[in-house]
Order: C-alpha cells, then structure tokens, then sequence
C-alpha cells in the first residue's frame, strides 16, 4: 500500500478514535479508544488534551436574576413590537395606494407632454410615405 | 404579562414555535427559555467573563427579537441561527475593543479567573489555566467548534449542521484543533521559561551589583 494512503487511513482512524474517546469522557465511560496509541507519544498526548479539555470546559450557569430580567424585558419588548406593527400594517396600505395613485399621474403626465410630438412624427411620416409612394 | 410560558408551549416543537413566536410573546419566552444557558454559555468562553456574557444575550436574544419575524426555516436548527447571531456580535466585541487573540488575552484570562472564582484559581491546576489560554489563541471557528463540543456537549451532525460543515469535516477540524492547542501549549511554556529564566537572571545581576 503506499505510504500516503497509509498515512492517510492512520489520519482518519486517529480522528474517529478522538471523537469516541471525547463521547466516551461526557457519558463517564473508560473508553479504551487511546489504548491502541499508548506508544505514541504525538497521539497520547492529543487524547491527554480531550481529558484537559473535558475537565476545562465545564458549563457556566448564568445568574437567575438576570435570567428573569431578561426575559421580563423581552416580553415587554415583543408587545411594543407586536402593538407598533399593528399599527404600522394600515399605514402601509395608504403608503401603496399613494405610490400607485403617484405613478398614475406621473404616467399621465408624461402622455400629455409627449403626445403632440408624437402625432407630428406621426404626420411627417405619413407624409413621407404618400411622398415616396406617388409617381413623379 | 405572562409570568411563565404555558405549558401548551413546551410541548410544542421547533418550527410551529417559531411560527407563534413571530407574533406571540410568550412562545418568544418559552424559546427563550430553551436556549439561553446555551447561548450565555458559548458566550461567556468566548468572552471570557460574566458581564460581557451578559451583555452580548441580552443583545443576541433582542436581535432575534427583531429579525424573527423575518426568519425563514431551511431546515436547520433554530440554535444556528441563535449561534450565528451571537458569533458575529461576539466578534464585533472583540473588534471594538481591540482585544486582539495574542497579546493581552493570556493576562484577561488569568485575571478574570482570578477576579471571579478564586477559590477555583488556588484549586486549578497550571496546565489547565494554560490550556484556557491556549483556547483563546486559537481561530475563532476552532474555539467554536471547542465551546460546541465540550460546552454545550452537541454531537457532531448538530455542530456541523450550525458551522455548515459536515460531520466528517467536523471530526477533522477536531483533530487539527488539538494538533494547534498542542504546538500553542508548548509554545506558551517555552516563552514562560523563557521569562522564568531572564527574571532569574536580573535578579541574580541585581543581587550582585548590590
């Protein structure tokens, strides 16, 4: 087998070996995931640092005070909220119809400007026409 | 106000409770109840002390507050989304004060553990101040994945499912995370040593030249 394939099964068994050997430390058990790498010292030494790190990482509880304030300010917070959208919501209605009735008139608008040229380009090329059509 | 979330809501799962929390404030509460410790606790090792931790959940939970009714279900867990806001506020703290990963924290470490748990400071051990230190070193997604794993104690598929790798990828940062902790320990002992060794050195000039 060549040797990168090689180091590359030993990789990935040393990896799920660290991942059981973790899962092992949360659920208490003697796992004996390490026993196969007690020789080598590079791997000892990353399953001594699972335990470090199991024994470092413990979970904080955060205080209850401040778990109920919080949560007291948030509930206040989500009323206002949901109150101001209640409001918001019709206005929002009015706002669309302003708009739609504004693009109306602007398109009316620009019609009215540019439909007297519109009928003299229209005119000239009528004329244009019949000119190139008659016999000379 | 509702003192306490109904018990209709805990048993409710995921997805229709965030539906109602869109415009209910107590399902709010009750998702409230469910993840805070978990979110305070990513928090607080990122950080490294209880009032920023405090700080940045009230400010995770009140953004969520605001973005939720906008929050699209892709079929990942709603802690994702919990993490990722918190994640980007913890790294906006960590910008805005400047606290940059190498020079100052080793020194933050050691005094908030000493500031807030003293009697836990005489009972630890060096190596393990040492390995907290070392954490702290470390690239923000490898001290995520550690906070994740240990911490919060999350299987594999549901951290990959919150850092958007997969689970195999996962084990593999795993691994290249311990194989960092382990240079950056060493690394910290040899520069302690180090300072050992030339304070020693001063004082023994210091001596003589009295």
């Amino acid at each position: 087998m060549p040797r990168e394939k090689q180091q590359k099964i030993d990789k990935e068994s040393l990896e799920q070996a660290l991942d059981r050997h973790a899962e092992a430390l949360f659920k208490r058990r003697a796992g004996s995931d390490a026993t196969p790498y007690k020789q080598n010292a590079e791997a000892a030494t990353l399953f001594h640092l699972n335990k470090e790190l199991h024994a470092a990482l413990v979970p904080v509880e955060p205080s209850d005070s401040f778990i109920e304030q919080l949560r007291i300010g948030l509930m206040v917070t989500h009323g206002t909220e949901m109150t101001r959208r209640k409001r918001v919501r019709p206005s929002k209605r009015l706002n669309l119809l302003q708009a739609a009735f504004s693009v109306f008139t602007f398109a009316t608008l620009i019609a009215k400007i540019l439909a007297p040229f519109v009928v003299v380009i229209a005119f000239l090329v009528a004329r244009r026409r019949r000119t190139v059509s008659s016999p000379a | 106000l509702p003192s306490k979330p109904f018990s209709r809501l805990t048993e409710l799962d995921e997805v229709e409770l965030i539906d109602l929390a869109k415009t209910d404030s107590a399902a709010f509460g009750e998702l409230y109840e469910r993840y805070v410790k978990r979110i305070y606790n990513y928090i607080y090792y990122r950080t490294g002390n209880h009032h920023d931790a405090e700080d940045l959940t009230a400010r995770v939970f009140a953004r969520a507050l605001q973005h939720i009714p906008t929050y699209v279900d892709r079929g990942l867990p709603f802690s994702a989304w919990l993490y990722r806001i918190a994640h980007n506020l913890v790294v906006n703290w960590h910008r805005d004060r400047g606290r940059r990963k190498l020079v100052p924290l080793d020194e933050m470490v050691m005094s908030t553990l000493r500031s807030e748990a003293p009697e836990r400071m005489t009972e630890h051990h060096e190596e393990q101040d040492l390995l907290l230190i070392a954490i702290r070193t470390l690239p923000e997604e490898r001290q995520q994945l550690l906070i994740l794993k240990f911490v919060e104690r999350l299987p594999n598929a549901e951290i990959g499912e919150i850092m958007g790798r997969s689970e195999g990828a996962i084990k593999s940062l795993y691994h290249r995370t311990l194989l960092s902790l382990r240079d950056e320990i060493e690394h910290l002992q040899q520069s302690a040593r180090k300072k050992n060794h030339r304070g020693g050195r001063d004082r023994r000039s210091n001596t003589s030249e009295d």
